[in-house]
């Protein structure tokens, strides 16, 4: 969980007296409730179930509701619990966007995890373009996260 | 004290220290591999964060993957739990360069007693009694033969970096420790990077009990009295209780006092359980090991001692004293543990991973149950088989058995194959009842039986 976006919302909270906040993005699930009048805001971080290969059992039913040409897509996951970072530095471009053909040669994004930044590329044997960005800028990721969907 | 801490562990021991962290106010985050994900633990914690697959090599033994959790939930400090890190001595220094509290004792004293060898040395030193054997690991086969004729068949060759009944062989004679100790080597060798061996004199009737310490960083350890375990089946731990009901008061004494010397020797702090075996021929005790982790039989402890040792173990690493003196330990009553693990007892005891489809587990005065279990819930076959553990406790032992069959009765845990019917035989059987069990007693008698 990253402590600062959480201070932000924390803050937003006590800012406009609002008493229950719910964010729900892709792999994260978070609601902040404030407990008493006087008490704390309780945290309840959920990690929501990752969307697609890492959880096998859900690739069947979703397959149902997907196109056939999305069943192929085929995901790029994160080996490790850290925070996502799409583009090399804060000021320059992303490293991929939709539509870019993505190799496992190529950098599609990086990991922060124990202060050191992972370069996160393509496993063997998935070549293509991307065709989704499953992650924001600057997100907590655990291991088996689905980053981009390549098809 | 700690604002938030981390659980590096699975199942019913994650569950059992969340449970305590939310009694002391502290945040939680626990860990998981992707074959967890419905699991309890991952239900009860403030955060949960997925940390690899299945085997437990990419995921609960993964070092790197642990830390990285640990940074992106912010905590303060790691609970190893039992099994998979607990032990290893690498892992707390890594946390601890970290600048994350490891919450067990120092890595110097985890490899100090976490060797065999290096162990029976420092406990010879500290003057407490060890079974009669080699000095260290023994050099060559040659060496085995003279020392194991110098103290008399039947020997026990076990490796130094052994547990849980691996690398451990019985020998009668010069030819069965031949090829017991290559084949203890060996099973080391692969088990745990390292195939030395000790010999021991093996004692035939023996009882295990073990004394469970605790220390805080300003120097105090004090014991909380023995837990018996001498019913195991191949060096595995079936039940557990305290007090035992086998050895006099002054031999308590004693061996508690051997338990704080040695602990103090080695610069100890945090939970610990000294392991002893007791001659039940010759009215004496030896020291078998020290385990530098909290132990799965802890809530018999805490039953006698109406005392939290997750809690005292948070507490003790956070720096503070421990809140009570050696002559303020006074157990009462009796209380016994049972392992329900999700095997085939039946059938050589052989795992059962699979789905449990009704549950309900026993309740009310003396009773406690420590589980990760509820309907529904798929057992990984990734893991150890252990699935709930049964604690009662009773006036006295008679007292504490009428509570424990009562409750093993009322254990409802349909779908998978269980332990419990082996328990329900167990202790109703005269010998058990009566304390004429030996440590080989199951499987020697018992189980033929």
């Amino acid at each position: 969980m990253d402590i600062k976006v959480l201070k932000e919302i924390t803050k937003l909270m006590n800012d406009n007296d609002l008493i229950e906040v719910e964010v729900e993005s892709k792999g994260l699930k978070l609601k902040l409730r404030k407990a008493g009048p006087v008490a704390p805001t309780v945290m309840h971080a959920v990690a929501a179930p990752a969307p697609a290969a890492a959880a096998s059992t859900l690739a069947a039913t979703a397959a149902a509701t997907k196109s056939a040409e999305e069943a192929n897509w085929k995901p790029i996951t994160s080996p490790i619990p850290g925070t996502v970072y799409l583009k090399p530095n804060p000021d320059a471009a992303n490293f991929v966007s939709e539509g870019l053909a993505v190799d496992p040669a190529k950098v599609v994004c990086l990991i922060e995890a124990m202060k050191v930044f992972n370069e996160i590329k393509p496993d063997v044997g998935i070549n293509g373009q991307i065709k989704r960005i499953c992650v924001k800028d600057g997100q907590p990721v655990e291991y088996g996260t689905v980053l981009f969907l390549v098809g | 004290m700690f604002k938030r801490i981390l659980i590096a562990n699975r199942g019913e021991i994650a569950v059992r220290i969340i449970k305590s962290c939310k009694r002391l106010g502290i945040e939680t985050c626990v860990v998981f591999s992707t074959a967890d994900r419905e699991s309890l633990a991952v239900r009860l914690a403030d955060v949960a964060i997925c940390i690899g697959p299945g085997p437990a090599k990419g995921s609960y033994l993964n070092i790197n993957n642990i830390i990285a959790a640990a940074e992106l939930a912010d905590v303060d400090a790691i609970h190893p739990g039992f099994g998979f890190l607990s032990e290893n001595s690498h892992f707390a220094q890594v946390v601890r360069d970290c600048q994350i509290e490891f919450i067990g004792p120092l890595s110097e004293s985890m490899e100090a007693l976490g060797n065999k060898a290096k162990a029976k040395a420092l406990a010879t030193k500290a003057g407490v009694p060890c079974v009669p054997g080699s000095v260290g690991s023994v050099k060559d086969q040659d060496e085995a033969i003279k020392i194991a004729r110098q103290i008399g068949y039947p020997v026990l060759i076990k490796a130094v970096a052994g547990g849980g009944g691996r690398g451990m062989r019985e020998a009668h004679n010069d030819a069965s420790l031949v090829s017991g100790l290559i084949s203890a080597q060996r099973e080391a060798e692969a088990a745990f990077g390292n195939g030395d061996c000790i010999i021991e004199a093996f004692v035939q009737r023996a009882r295990h009990i073990e004394i469970q310490i605790i220390g805080d960083k300003h120097g105090n350890v004090i014991s909380l009295g023995e837990r018996d375990c001498s019913t195991q089946r191949r060096h595995q731990k079936l039940v557990e209780e305290s007090p035992s009901p086998v050895i006099t008061p002054d031999i308590r004494k004693a061996m508690s006092a051997d338990a704080v010397k040695l602990s103090k020797a080695a610069g100890y702090y945090n939970a610990g359980t000294v392991e002893f075996i007791y001659d039940l021929d010759r009215k004496s005790y030896y020291f078998l090991e020290m385990n530098t982790r909290i132990q799965v039989e802890h809530p018999v402890t805490e039953m006698v001692n109406d005392i939290d040792l997750i809690a005292l173990m948070i507490k003790v690493a956070a720096g503070e004293a421990l809140p009570f003196k050696q002559e303020d330990i006074k157990p009462k009553g009796h209380a016994i543990e049972v392992r329900v693990n999700a095997e085939d007892w039946q059938n050589n005891f052989s795992p059962c991973p699979g789905k449990i489809s009704m549950y309900v587990a026993p309740s009310g005065k003396g009773i406690r149950v420590d589980s990760h279990c509820y309907a529904g819930y798929n057992i990984p076959p990734h893991y150890d088989s252990m699935i709930a553990k049964l604690i009662v406790h009773g006036t006295d032992r008679a007292d504490a058995l009428r509570i424990l069959e009562q409750a093993l009765s009322e254990y409802v845990l349909d779908g998978v194959k269980t332990t419990i019917g082996f328990h329900q035989r167990l202790i109703r059987d005269p010998r058990f009842v009566n304390n004429e069990v030996t440590t080989k007693w199951v499987d020697d008698v018992f189980m033929k039986s």
